[in-house]
C-alpha cells in the first residue's frame, strides 16, 4: 500500500513543489495592488527579501484573487524578467510572450519595431477586452530592470496615455530595488522615479505565530489533491493520523519555537530591538514538505510533538544561513 | 483552481469589431494590421490558430466556432463573414478554374462605410452602384492599375492592403475606434434576396461544360451564356484579347464560343453541343417553370407554327427521308439553299413531337442528332420565339411579340423566369469576361454594357425595398 502511494505521489504538488499556500503577507500584497489599481497609480513597487513568497503570489494568487475581488476580468500582464541584459527587441518580445500572445514565436522573434508596436496593440486589446482603459503590468524580479528599459516603458506609457489608455507598472523585487528611486532621481531621471516608484509596500515574512497557524491549516484544510478529491495535502500523506484527528497546526507553538531557536543569535542579540523574527515562506514550506514526506512512513505521532525534531528539520532547510544572508546587520 | 475569467484573447483584436456581413478582406485587414501579419499569410495564420484550413465554400462549423472563440466574436457574425463569401466574390467558373476568391481587380467601397470602419460583402458585387446603407455612389479602385505587376493570386492581399490604407486614412482610431451603429437592414434585405436566389438556383441542374482543347480544357458554367440570347453581349468576342493565355490554340478556340462556331467543345452527358441556344433549350426541360402547362403549350404552339411555315415553304424536311436529306444537304446546300432552311423544330416535329419536352429523356441518340442539326438559322428562330412568362398575369409572351422596355420587363424576366440563373449571370458571365480580359489593352478591355449596369442597379434597388417588386428610379440615387 505504501509503495502504491509512493509511486503515485511522485506527481503530488508537495513532491513537485508546484503549489502555494495562501499566507497573510500574500493577502496584504494583493490588497495593496488592488488599492493601487483603484487609485490608478502609474507605478509602484513591492519589495521584500527573497524566498518570502512574492513570486508565488504572482503565479498562483494575484490574478485570481483580484478577479474575485472585482468580480470581473482584470487586465493584468505578469512578466518575470529573466535576463540581466537584453536588447530592445528581446525586451518587447519577452513582454509579448508574457502577455500570452499566441502569435509570438521565441524561435522567430519579431524585430524591435514590430514587437513594440504589437505589444502596444496588445495592451489596447487587453484594455478593450476588459472594457476599461486600464492595464496593469506587473514585473517580477524588477530589480533587474535597467534604466534603458524603464525609458522604453516610459515611452510606451506615454504613447498609451496619449490614446487614452492608462498603463500601471508595478514592480516586484528584492531589497535592492529600494535604492533605485533614489538612484534614478539623482542621476537625471527623477521623472522615471516619480512615474514607476510612486508608491511602495514591503512584503513581510511570517512574523506571528497565528500566521504560521493559518499556514499550517492551509496544508490540513485548504488544499486538495488530486483535484476534486476532497483530500488535503496532510490527509494524503498521513491518512491515519488525519482520521485520528491529529493535526500539525495543533503544534504551532512547538514549530514557532523551533524557528525562534534557529534565528541567528548574533542578529538577535545585536539588533534585538530592530530585527524581529521573520520567517521566509520557503522555509516553512520546505519544513512542512519534509515532515509530510516523513509522515508517509511514520507509525507514530510522537516525534511531531518533539521540539528537537522540528529544530532538526528546520535546520536542514538552511533557515539560519538564509536569514544571515537576507538580513543585513549593518 | 479554475479561473472563470481567463478568457483573455491570445491575439490582438478589438472585441466586437467584426461586423455582420463584413468582407473577409475587411476582417483580415484588421487582423493583419493588429498582428503585423502579411495579408498573404492571413489564411495560413488562421490555419495555425484553428487547426483547419478554410475552404471558401465549405467551411466547417467547428472552424467557425473556433474562430468565434479565438476572436471573442458572436458566431453569427463570424459565420456571416466567412461563409457565402463566394456568393458575392467568386463565380462557379472561378472556382472551377481554381481562381481564388477575391482576386478580382476592382475594389468597390462606400466612403461613408469606410469612415465607420466597415466594408460590406455587398460592396463587392460588381453590379452594385450605390451603397445600400448610405445610398451614395460607391467608389472604385482599380487594383490592377495600382499594382501593375500583380498576379491573380495576389489580389486578395492587395485588397487587404488597400482597405487598410483606406481605413487608416478615413477612420480615425481604426481598428480600435468605436464603430458607428450602421443600419444594416438594407443589407439583410439583399442578403435575403441572395439567399432566395441561391435557393431557387439550387433547384436547377447545372450542366458542366468543357471549354477548350485538351489538355487545356476548362469546365465552365452553363448559365453564363444565357444572356447571349438577349443580344447584349455580341461585342464580346471582338473585344476579347486575352484570357487564360495558356496557349494560342486555347485562346482561339475559346474565342469562338461566342460566335457559335462548330469547333467549340461543349459536352453534356458525353454529347457534344455546338450551339448555346440548343443547350439552353435542352436544359429548359429540366427547370421547374417548364412544368407550367401554359409554357408547354406555348412551345408546342410555336412548333406548330414553324411546321405551318415550313409547309407553306414546302419544306424539304416534310419528307419522310428528311434525316438522310439533311446529311446530304449538310455539306453541299445548307449555306446556299435559303428556301429549305433546316430547322430543329421541324426535325423535332418529324421525329418525336411528344418527347420534345419530355424531361424523362431516354433516347439520347435522338438528341445527339438533334444537336447536330442546329445552325444559325435555328438560333435566330428560337431566339425570336423564346417565351417570356409574366408571373403576375400568369401569361406567356413571345419576345418578338412584346414591345418591352429595359426598365421593366427585363427585370421581370430576371425576377420571374431567370431568377435562379441570375446569380450565375452576375458572377459567371461578366466577371469571368472581366477577369479574362486584359485591361492593359484598351481595345481588349471588356466594356460592360449599359444595360447590365442599369438593369442590375435596378434589381438592387428593387430588392432593396423589402422585396416589394417596386422599381426605384435610378434618379433616386444620391450621386
Amino acid at each position: 500500500m505504501k509503495n502504491q502511494i509512493n509511486s503515485f505521489s511522485r506527481s503530488h504538488p508537495i513532491i513537485t513543489q508546484e503549489y502555494a499556500i495562501f499566507t497573510p503577507p500574500m493577502e496584504h500584497m494583493i490588497k495593496t495592488i488592488g488599492d493601487w489599481i483603484d487609485q490608478r497609480v502609474s507605478g509602484g513597487y513591492i519589495y521584500g527579501p527573497s524566498r518570502f513568497g512574492k513570486s508565488r503570489t504572482l503565479k498562483w494568487f494575484l490574478r485570481h484573487e483580484l478577479e474575485q475581488r472585482y468580480n470581473c476580468y482584470i487586465p493584468l500582464i505578469i512578466w518575470i524578467r529573466k535576463d540581466s541584459v537584453m536588447s530592445e527587441g528581446e525586451f518587447w518580445n519577452q513582454l509579448l510572450e508574457a502577455s500570452k500572445y499566441e502569435l509570438s514565436d521565441p524561435i522567430k522573434p519579431k524585430t524591435k519595431v514590430v514587437a513594440r508596436s504589437l505589444f502596444e496593440k496588445r495592451i489596447k486589446t487587453i484594455a478593450d477586452f476588459s472594457e476599461c482603459n486600464y492595464v496593469v503590468l506587473v514585473i517580477d524580479e524588477a530589480h533587474e530592470v535597467t534604466l534603458k528599459e524603464w525609458k522604453w516603458l516610459l515611452g510606451l506609457q506615454n504613447n498609451l496615455d496619449n490614446e487614452g489608455i492608462r498603463l500601471s507598472i508595478f514592480s516586484i523585487a528584492s531589497h535592492s530595488i529600494l535604492f533605485q528611486p533614489n538612484y534614478l532621481a539623482r542621476t537625471g531621471n527623477p521623472h522615471i522615479a516619480a512615474r514607476f516608484f510612486a508608491v511602495d509596500m514591503r512584503f513581510d515574512g511570517i512574523k506571528r505565530m497565528k500566521e504560521l497557524h493559518y499556514i499550517l491549516q492551509g496544508y490540513e484544510e485548504d488544499s486538495e489533491w488530486p483535484e476534486n478529491s476532497n483530500i488535503t495535502y496532510f490527509q494524503y500523506f498521513a491518512p491515519n493520523f488525519y482520521k485520528e484527528g491529529k493535526r500539525l497546526s495543533n503544534h504551532t507553538a512547538i514549530i514557532w519555537g523551533a524557528f525562534e531557536s534557529l534565528f541567528p543569535v548574533e542578529l538577535d542579540v545585536r539588533k534585538r530591538t530592530k530585527i524581529s523574527l521573520e520567517i521566509p515562506m520557503q522555509h516553512i514550506a520546505l519544513t512542512i514538505e519534509k515532515v509530510l514526506r516523513n509522515l508517509l512512513d511514520a507509525d507514530s505521532w510522537d516525534h511531531i510533538e518533539d521540539p528537537n525534531y522540528w529544530i532538526e528539520v528546520i535546520a536542514s532547510t538552511g533557515f539560519s544561513k538564509h536569514m544571515k544572508m537576507i538580513v543585513n546587520p549593518a | 483552481m479554475v479561473n472563470k475569467y481567463k478568457n483573455q484573447p491570445g491575439i490582438n483584436w478589438k472585441k466586437n469589431s467584426a461586423l455582420l456581413s463584413e468582407t473577409i478582406e475587411s476582417f483580415a485587414a484588421k487582423y493583419c494590421f493588429l498582428n503585423h501579419i502579411k495579408p498573404a499569410n492571413f489564411y495560413d495564420n488562421l490555419y495555425d490558430l484553428i487547426g483547419n484550413y478554410l475552404k471558401y465554400d465549405n467551411i466547417k462549423v467547428e472552424s467557425l466556432l473556433k474562430i468565434s472563440e479565438i476572436f471573442h466574436e458572436p458566431l453569427d457574425t463570424i459565420s456571416s463573414i466567412f461563409t457565402n463569401s463566394y456568393l458575392y466574390n467568386c463565380t462557379p467558373i472561378n472556382r472551377l478554374l481554381r481562381f481564388e476568391v477575391d482576386h478580382f481587380k476592382t475594389l468597390s467601397y462606400c466612403p461613408k462605410c469606410i469612415k465607420s470602419g466597415y466594408h460590406c460583402k455587398i460592396h463587392n458585387c460588381f453590379w452594385l452602384k450605390v451603397c445600400p446603407i448610405h445610398n451614395i455612389k460607391l467608389c472604385q479602385i482599380n487594383l490592377y492599375e495600382l499594382h501593375d505587376n500583380a498576379k491573380p493570386f495576389t489580389y486578395f492581399s492587395i485588397k487587404i492592403l488597400t482597405l487598410t490604407k483606406l481605413f487608416i486614412d478615413n477612420c480615425k482610431g481604426w481598428p480600435f475606434n468605436k464603430s458607428n451603429n450602421l443600419d444594416l437592414s438594407n443589407i439583410y434585405s439583399i442578403e435575403n434576396w441572395f439567399y432566395n436566389c441561391k435557393k431557387v438556383y439550387s433547384q436547377y441542374e447545372t450542366i458542366k461544360l468543357e471549354l477548350g482543347v485538351s489538355p487545356f480544357r476548362y469546365p465552365v458554367d452553363y448559365f453564363g451564356f444565357i444572356l447571349n440570347i438577349l443580344n447584349n453581349l455580341h461585342e464580346i468576342p471582338i473585344n476579347i484579347r486575352d484570357w487564360m493565355p495558356h496557349s494560342n490554340n486555347t485562346f482561339k478556340v475559346n474565342r469562338k464560343i461566342f460566335n457559335f462556331k462548330n469547333d467549340l467543345r461543349l459536352t453534356f452527358n458525353g454529347i457534344k453541343i455546338k450551339n448555346i441556344i440548343v443547350l439552353y433549350l435542352f436544359n429548359l426541360q429540366k427547370i421547374s417553370f417548364l412544368t407550367n402547362k401554359k409554357l408547354y403549350q406555348f412551345i408546342l404552339d410555336q412548333i406548330i407554327n414553324i411546321e405551318k411555315i415550313h409547309q407553306e415553304k414546302r419544306c424539304l424536311w416534310s419528307n419522310d427521308n428528311s434525316y438522310s436529306n439533311w446529311f446530304l444537304l449538310k455539306n453541299d446546300l445548307i449555306h446556299y439553299n435559303s428556301i429549305y432552311q433546316p430547322c430543329i423544330f421541324e426535325y423535332a416535329i418529324q421525329n418525336s413531337k411528344t418527347t420534345w419536352l419530355n424531361p424523362e429523356l431516354k433516347d439520347l441518340s435522338y438528341y445527339r442528332e438533334l444537336i447536330k442539326l442546329c445552325n444559325e438559322t435555328c438560333i435566330k428562330l428560337i431566339d425570336n420565339n423564346l417565351a417570356f412568362y409574366d408571373k403576375d398575369n400568369d401569361n406567356l409572351y413571345s419576345f418578338n411579340t412584346i414591345q418591352f422596355s429595359w426598365e421593366k420587363e427585363i427585370i421581370h424576366f430576371f425576377d420571374h423566369i431567370l431568377m435562379g440563373m441570375a446569380e450565375c449571370y452576375f458572377y459567371s458571365l461578366t466577371q469571368w469576361l472581366q477577369m479574362m480580359t486584359s485591361p492593359k489593352n484598351q481595345k481588349g478591355k471588356f466594356q460592360s454594357s449599359n444595360f447590365m449596369d442599369f438593369a442590375m442597379s435596378q434589381i438592387y434597388l428593387k430588392f432593396n425595398s423589402d422585396n416589394s417588386c417596386e422599381v426605384m428610379s435610378i434618379e433616386g440615387v444620391d450621386k
